[in-house]
């Protein structure tokens, strides 16, 4: 198998472009990131990602409407390509599978349940 | 870029945090990230407040410092540099196809330029040779000349010498000045070896001289070469000169008054790039001992400015402001007579050639004046030809108009149009360059030739000439560039697009172009006409009726030779009748003046004099008015003078009362007038008739004259010679006829007449040049007209008198403006340069204007009267 050169954090902003389709741009996908992770989780590390995983493919962008909030300039909206959907699946499947593989016992052993 | 629109209640980020966020990211993605950064900052203003959403910001701010949003985009927008690698070789792609596309008028330009520059070339090449006077002193740096400037509420003179005390008292040990080198020019012109009188240069100088300056030794050691008195060291040139293959070491000259100098030292010749470039160098010694310390050491000799000068090899440590202050208060001191001021500077080596312009220098210096005054006439001939290059290229320039306006809208800016078309230029000027240096090969030894007073210019080229070739092309090149680049900046690209310029611009009552070959046009009737006047001064100069025979008359160069024995020998030739003697040729070049007094009078009345026998005034026809001859008797006519009729009115109101008056000549002789003769020419045109008297002093005999009465001169020639070889010691024989040594008097004519009229021969081709151009490309541009006129019934003569009427006007405008203006010049020149001159003729007008119009006009009406007899279908069918 290829290997995924898809990092942690860039596979948590696919999948928020995923999640908050059709609307996905920077600004909500940190913010959106923020709330699930708890964390302060800068625009411009966002937009880096963002940037990473247009170039390799996974995503698609077009310039969306502008907001007085924005100042007047327009978003950028990104879409996930096929390409990237299938990589996110790829990535899902290796974990499903792997998560599969842990033993009943261990996975209870070590406080992990699947209940 | 999108605006900013903020309504009220929208917040927004503090302004200098935003800055700093718009320059952080890279412009192509500026526009996101900044609105996301502000969506989120009103979110979280609604969230958390205003404090804390700044807080964020700044954070924000901080987290866009990362490789990807701060790298720039590399290939788009295109860089906006002046100098931008892709672009210039663009333009000089462009460049290169236009210039071949148009080959009629590149070569037209080439070939004008090339010839235009040809001059400037010489000009360049001289003054890179004088930027390299001096420069092979291992220690320039260090050597200073002292010069002195002298306040008098006057002229307020600067001068290259020095009081010889001020040298004196430097040579005096002044701490930090490690050699004082003292130079005086008052060496005769003259030597004398074995009785044999030989022109000799050469100054008397400090022994220091040779270790202060590169000029080595073949012969003797520069440290005891010139320690004596009545030593020398001269130059292996001279050397051979003087004593031929004879080793000189050791061998006596001898110099007036100060007697026998031994040759000690042989120098190499000195370079030609050097201002103390000499002969012969004397020590210093000799005038020392011969004139004693008073020479350097009395007082007087502070206000004796002249002749002296003084060298400095100052140590690293002290500067140069150090002694000027030295000795400008030295100066305080001598001089107190506020009206007489003097103040002295010390000059660096190196600014010696080219420096300021200052009086009585060492000779062979040359000042910036000097060097701009030579370059004024190149420089007219180079603009002519450059605005012929202007001209034609904003002519051409309305075809290149789409190609300018598609630059425009795809972005160009207007430095980068200016850049191409100065590039172009550039292109054209160096092309130009490297056909003149063909040219400049050319007249190079023949501007050399023109006068013995170029000499000393060494135009052979070097690294640096060629260095200085490249500048000028791609100076002249630069600027020439400008007015097209600048008519293209202006126009608009819309304008440009549509080709409107295509229409408007041939047309117009006053042009450019129109202008540019009016300008040339007077400048080449300018020069035709110059030169035509020059020609006529000549003639009339030397057709001039002096008011004394000089046909026939050979003046014979006495040299050394014993003149009572030339009498007696030459006077045994069959066709010698009476033979005279004479200090000088009556009228050519100048007589001596000097000052006499009457007894009478206390003021000094200026004069000038010849030296004559008493058989000159017969020889040369010289008419009585008064008074007789001088007579047999040398001890009598020692005592009279003969005087002309100018002097004669001076003496006394009524000119005959002037007779038998004494005056006083500046020796304290007392002589008396013995006669009065009717005035005539004895010195050249330039001056008016003056004061003049004959005296009789053997002494100053130079030349013997007599009517040559001889039909074959050849072999007169040849009795003369073995007659002369009885009489004189060696040399050669020689005589010249007066009317030859009159007309050589007026050859600076014939050397004005040669420069103007090759400057005239560039005027004229470059104009001509520029109008060929010019018709070309009109007619080019009306060819569909003709054409259509000649098929509606338009008769050839009609369309020749169409096309070329324009022309003809601009001609006769040159005419009109350029006749009276060459006409007031000149008068004024002539005036200053010769008294007696020749008024200007109608004559010299109508060849001048003839000659310059039909050159002119031939070019116009050759390809006018192409356009009108061509077959018009030709230019109509493909329509």
């Amino acid at each position: 198998m290829r290997r995924s050169d898809l990092g942690e954090f860039e596979e948590v902003v696919l999948l928020a472009v995923a999640a908050l389709s059709p609307r996905a741009y920077a600004a909500v996908i940190a913010d959106e990131l923020e709330k699930e992770t708890n964390r302060a989780v800068s625009t411009g590390a966002v937009h880096a990602a963002l940037q990473r995983l247009e170039d390799k493919g996974y995503l698609n962008s077009a310039f969306g409407e502008a907001t007085p909030e924005r100042g007047g300039r327009r978003k950028r909206i990104f879409t996930i390509t096929a390409f990237g959907v299938r990589t996110l699946t790829e990535t899902r499947t290796i974990r499903n599978n792997l998560w599969d593989r842990i033993l009943p016992e261990v996975l209870s052993k070590i406080g992990l349940d699947l209940a | 870029m999108a605006t900013k629109q903020t309504t009220p209640n929208t917040p927004t980020p503090p302004r200098w945090l935003n800055r700093i966020a718009m320059r952080i990211c890279a412009p192509h993605i500026r526009e996101t990230v900044m609105g996301d950064l502000h969506e989120r900052y009103a979110l979280r203003v609604k969230r958390f407040g205003l404090k804390k959403a700044n807080y964020f910001y700044i954070r924000e701010v901080l987290g866009l410092v990362r490789p990807s949003i701060v790298t720039r985009q590399n290939s788009s927008p295109p860089s906006l540099a002046f100098f931008n690698l892709d672009m210039l070789a663009n333009y000089f792609k462009t460049a290169t196809r236009n210039l071949s596309k148009n080959t009629f008028f590149t070569t037209l330009n080439v070939f004008g330029l090339a010839l235009g520059m040809s001059l400037n070339l010489l000009f360049v090449a001289m003054i890179v040779f004088m930027y390299q006077f001096d420069n092979f002193h291992p220690n320039k740096e260090h050597i200073y000349r002292v010069i002195t400037h002298v306040r008098d509420r006057h002229e307020n003179p600067s001068f290259a010498s020095v009081p010889i005390s001020a040298a004196q008292l430097l040579k005096a040990n002044f701490t930090g000045v490690e050699e004082v080198v003292r130079i005086h020019q008052s060496l005769p012109r003259d030597v004398r070896y074995a009785d044999i009188k030989i022109p000799l240069n050469g100054y008397f100088v400090d022994a220091a001289y040779l270790s202060m300056f590169n000029f080595p030794l073949l012969q003797g050691s520069a440290a005891t070469s010139l320690a004596n008195p009545n030593t020398m060291v001269i130059t292996e040139a001279a050397a051979t000169r003087i004593f031929g293959k004879k080793n000189p070491m050791g061998e006596l000259l001898s110099i007036e008054p100060y007697g026998e100098v031994m040759v000690t030292g042989v120098a190499k010749n000195m370079p030609k790039n050097s201002h103390l470039r000499t002969e012969a160098l004397v020590s210093f010694a000799t005038l020392a001992s011969h004139h004693g310390a008073s020479f350097t050491d009395d007082e007087k000799n502070w206000n004796n400015f002249y002749n002296s000068y003084a060298y400095l090899q100052l140590s690293d440590n002290l500067s140069p402001s150090t002694i000027e202050a030295f000795l400008n208060g030295i100066a305080k001191e001598k001089y107190t007579k506020p009206e007489f001021q003097a103040s002295f500077e010390l000059q660096r080596f190196d600014k010696i050639v080219p420096g300021p312009e200052l009086d009585n220098d060492m000779g062979n210096e040359w000042s910036y004046q000097e060097i701009l005054l030579m370059g004024v006439l190149p420089m007219i001939i180079l603009l002519a030809a450059c605005s012929n290059y202007v001209s034609l290229a904003i002519s051409l320039s309305l075809k290149r108009m789409k190609e300018i306006g598609v630059r425009k809208v795809m972005g160009a800016r207007k430095r980068h149009i200016f850049m191409q078309f100065v590039m172009e230029s550039t292109i054209i000027m160096l092309l130009a360059v490297t056909l003149s240096y063909f040219f400049f090969e050319i007249i190079r030894g023949e501007t050399l030739s023109l006068t013995t007073e170029l000499d000393w210019i060494d135009l052979n080229p070097t690294l640096g000439t060629f260095a200085g070739f490249v500048t000028l092309g791609i100076l002249v090149g630069f600027i020439s560039g400008i007015v097209p680049a600048l008519h293209f900046i202006k126009t608009g690209p819309v304008l440009a697009l549509k080709g409107r310029e295509l229409q408007t611009g041939t047309g117009g009552r006053f042009s450019l172009r129109k202008l540019v070959i009016t300008l040339q046009f007077i400048l080449s009737l300018g020069f035709t006409f110059a030169v035509l006047i020059m020609g006529q001064q000549y003639q009339y100069s030397i057709n001039y009726d002096f008011g004394f025979d000089q046909e026939k008359i050979l003046n014979v160069d006495l040299q050394q030779a014993d003149p009572q024995l030339v009498k007696n020998e030459f006077g045994k030739l069959s066709f010698v009748p009476l033979i005279s003697m004479s200090s000088h040729p009556l009228g050519a070049g100048k007589v001596p003046g000097l000052h006499v007094k009457q007894v009478a009078h206390s003021d000094s009345i200026d004069a000038r004099t010849m030296a004559i026998d008493e058989n000159f005034i017969t020889n040369m026809g010289l008419h009585f008015v008064l008074g007789r001859n001088f007579s047999k008797n040398a001890g009598e006519n020692a005592r009279w003078i003969i005087i002309n009729k100018v002097f004669a009115k001076k003496l006394s109101p009524d000119a005959s009362g002037a007779l038998g008056q004494v005056v006083i000549l500046p020796d304290k002789r007392e002589v008396r007038v013995v006669g009065i003769l009717e005035d005539f020419h004895y010195a050249s045109l330039q001056s008016p008739i003056g004061n003049f008297f004959f005296e009789y002093a053997p002494e100053k005999f130079n030349y013997a004259n007599f009517h040559l009465q001889s039909t074959n001169e050849r072999h007169a020639f040849l009795e003369m010679q073995s007659a002369w070889k009885s009489i004189a010691k060696g040399e050669k024989f020689k005589a010249e006829f007066l009317e030859d040594q009159i007309r050589d008097s007026y050859s600076f004519y014939n050397q004005i007449m040669k420069l103007w009229g090759f400057m005239g021969v560039l005027a004229i081709t470059i104009a001509c040049l520029g109008l060929l151009g010019t018709v070309v490309f009109t007619i080019k541009n009306r060819v569909k007209e003709v054409s259509i006129r000649k098929v509606m019934g338009a008769s050839s003569g009609s369309l020749v008198y169409l096309l070329s009427k324009e022309f003809i006007v601009l001609l006769a405008i040159a005419g009109i403006f350029a006749i009276p203006s060459v006409y007031l010049l000149m008068e004024l020149m002539l005036s200053e340069a010769q008294y007696y001159h020749a008024p200007i003729g109608a004559f010299e007008i109508v060849i001048s204007l003839a000659f310059v119009l039909s050159l002119g006009l031939t070019t116009v009406f050759s390809q006018t009267m192409k356009a009108a007899n061509s077959n018009p279908v030709d230019n109509l069918r493909l329509e």
